[in-house]
């Protein structure tokens, strides 16, 4: 009681962006079991993949076609694949791929969502009815489509995040434009502007940290999202090619040997599966933490 | 209601205006697109003329204007391929996926909202735990790794059903010979959108039950099956509607890849195919057919809304 109490005061003095607030969130968060335990698997998980050329000897591109498809033992503990390279050593390799894609294309959509719905949100009337009317538009396109098709002109691995960065915005430009909305007629803001806050000061300073719950959690998920989605455009063959492993186009390579090996085929879909629930996992448990008002959005 | 209706119509054709630019400029704006890609070991003459044969040296806003013109009246341009005009290979494709994404779109509907009911009526139970977590994975697996693993399975190990195709060679019109084929791929789509609308209607439905009329309905004796169906129901049934509508650009997208994976002959395989031929007019007649859909349905979903739901004002 005595410690809600002084919380209370605190908020009460600083106003809402007091350090307060964000310690009970990640109070909240931590008492999640679900969310820290996965936060700690992931965290692990982008070390070893970061340090992949220390942990494992060999190369992922290089295979000794002598072992080809041999099944796991010391050496290869999930086995050789078809053109006698470590399973393992491109399963760690394609998850950097993944971490990247995934973590460039949600950087992107978030700076396109963030700014579409502050400013539709910000100013309204006209200005939010154009972004508005571009943004169902855009939410009504099969994006999939659209991700095959900029992919078949413009190959490569760098157009990857681009393109599912400017498909996935949609839903945050909601999101920011719905908290821009309910936060821009609020009482601290009307009294930033008395004292002659210009507009970019309100919508930085004021308006945005208050976003900053619903923002971070739409990141983790988007990242959950672009990972998905570049396993699925790599395994159609419009991705990252081969050599160069990634989740996707190890399953595609897989099939080969589906009848002999099928386990090739079952732990890239496996990687795809864990680090998408993780991240899923910690986007709800920041949710319910910092935004409980806010669900299934 | 007729203004409502009319207001609705605007909106769609507005949004299929700027659906269709953004999509020719996205795609457009490609430098060089199908041309420079097959033109190995031509002369810049004979490159020049296939692109001007092509209409592809005209600006860009030139072209839009006659492809939009073209859409109107019905023609969607030819294959740069094959020559066959677009209206045909989509038309010839498209019932194939509309009976595959409806019966995803009607099973994950009935299983996701049953399970969501389930869910929220016995909240935090085994089964709602049980089904929670599933729905959870639900959510994150990849729907190709889906697609090998239940062909593994079932046609590779078990052989209870064909792993691709249409029908089987003579038997086009065996009903449960295309039951058989139609299970795997509609199974794989319907599970890509059912844990989304289980987590919905559960949560939907637990906000209902909070509400103080659901308390007065069950002071006031009523059974407890009544108050779920004539109460709860009703109204927390309302938002779903809406997000029936919003999954299916993601299920239509599902398809390129399930079609793909089980040889289904829809516009889903045609546009992975056309990907990789660069085929400009296919992609993009497929983009706005699809997109013409999903309009029509949301028009459809919105209409539904407004007739169910007396809360929303027509005017």
């Amino acid at each position: 009681m005595a410690t809600a109490l002084t919380l209370t005061r605190v908020q009460a003095v600083s106003g809402p962006r007091a350090v307060g607030q964000w310690q009970r969130g990640w109070r909240r968060f931590a008492r999640n079991r679900l969310a820290v335990a996965c936060a700690a698997f992931l965290a692990l998980f982008i070390a070893v993949v970061g340090a992949a050329p220390l942990v494992s000897p060999y190369q992922p591109n290089v295979g000794n076609l002598v072992e080809a498809l041999d099944p796991p033992s010391a050496a290869h503990p999930l086995g050789v694949d078809g053109n006698g390279r470590d399973l393992m050593t491109r399963l760690l390799y394609g998850g950097r791929v993944s971490l990247v894609v995934g973590i460039l294309s949600m950087l992107l959509s978030l700076a396109l969502g963030v700014v579409v719905g502050a400013l539709s949100g910000y100013y309204g009337g006209a200005v939010d009815t154009i972004l508005m009317r571009f943004t169902e538009a855009m939410l009504s396109l099969p994006t999939f489509f659209l991700v095959l098709a900029i992919l078949a002109f413009l190959p490569g691995g760098g157009t990857i995040p681009l393109v599912i960065g400017v498909t996935s915005w949609m839903p945050i430009a909601r999101l920011v434009r719905s908290e821009f909305l309910r936060w821009k007629a609020i009482e601290f803001v009307e009294a930033a502007r008395t004292i002659g806050a210009g507009d970019a000061r309100i919508i930085v300073q004021h308006v945005m940290p208050q976003a900053m719950g619903a923002i971070v959690v739409a990141a983790t998920l988007g990242v959950a999202h672009a990972i998905l989605t570049e396993s699925a455009i790599s395994y159609l063959g419009l991705g990252i090619q081969p050599p160069t492993p990634t989740w996707g186009n190890m399953l595609l390579e897989a099939q080969l040997y589906a009848f002999d090996r099928p386990m090739l085929a079952v732990y890239p879909g496996l990687m795809v599966l864990v680090t998408v629930v993780c991240f899923n996992a910690i986007g709800d448990g920041l949710r319910d933490a910092f935004d409980p008002r806010m669900r299934d959005y | 209601m007729h203004a409502y209706i009319l207001r609705r119509l605007v909106h769609a054709v507005v949004t299929l205006v700027i659906v269709s630019v953004v999509t020719f400029l996205l795609v457009g704006l490609a430098p060089g697109g199908f041309v420079t890609e097959s033109a190995a070991g031509m002369s810049q003459e004979d490159l020049a003329r296939i692109r001007a044969n092509l209409g592809l040296d005209r600006p860009l806003y030139i072209q839009y204007a006659q492809w939009a013109a073209g859409l109107l009246r019905g023609d969607m341009g030819r294959s740069l391929v094959d020559g066959q005009p677009v209206r045909g290979l989509i038309a010839e494709r498209l019932p194939n996926t509309m009976l595959l994404s409806t019966v995803a779109l009607v099973a994950a509907t009935v299983v996701g909202v049953l399970l969501g009911v389930v869910c929220a009526v016995r909240a935090y139970s085994w089964l709602d735990n049980l089904v929670s977590a599933t729905t959870f994975i639900g959510l994150a697996v990849p729907i190709f790794w889906l697609d090998a693993l239940l062909i593994l399975l079932f046609s590779v190990e078990l052989g209870w059903l064909p792993s691709s195709g249409l029908a089987s060679l003579g038997k086009e019109d065996d009903i449960l010979d295309r039951l058989a084929h139609l299970a795997l791929p509609a199974f794989v789509l319907a599970t890509s959108s059912a844990p989304q609308l289980v987590r919905f209607t559960r949560s939907s439905l637990l906000e209902t039950l909070g509400q103080e009329y659901v308390r007065t309905a069950r002071a006031k004796g009523l059974f407890e099956w009544a108050v779920l169906s004539r109460h709860v129901l009703r109204n927390s049934l309302i938002p779903v509607i809406t997000i029936i509508g919003l999954q299916l650009p993601r299920l239509v997208g599902g398809t390129a890849i399930a079609e793909t994976v089980f040889g289904w002959p829809g516009i889903g395989r045609l546009a992975v195919t056309a990907a990789f031929r660069r085929d400009f007019p296919v992609i993009l007649g497929i983009t706005i057919v699809v997109s013409i859909a999903v309009l029509i349905t949301n028009l459809i979903v919105d209409l539904l809304y407004a007739a169910v739901n007396p809360r929303v004002s027509l005017e």
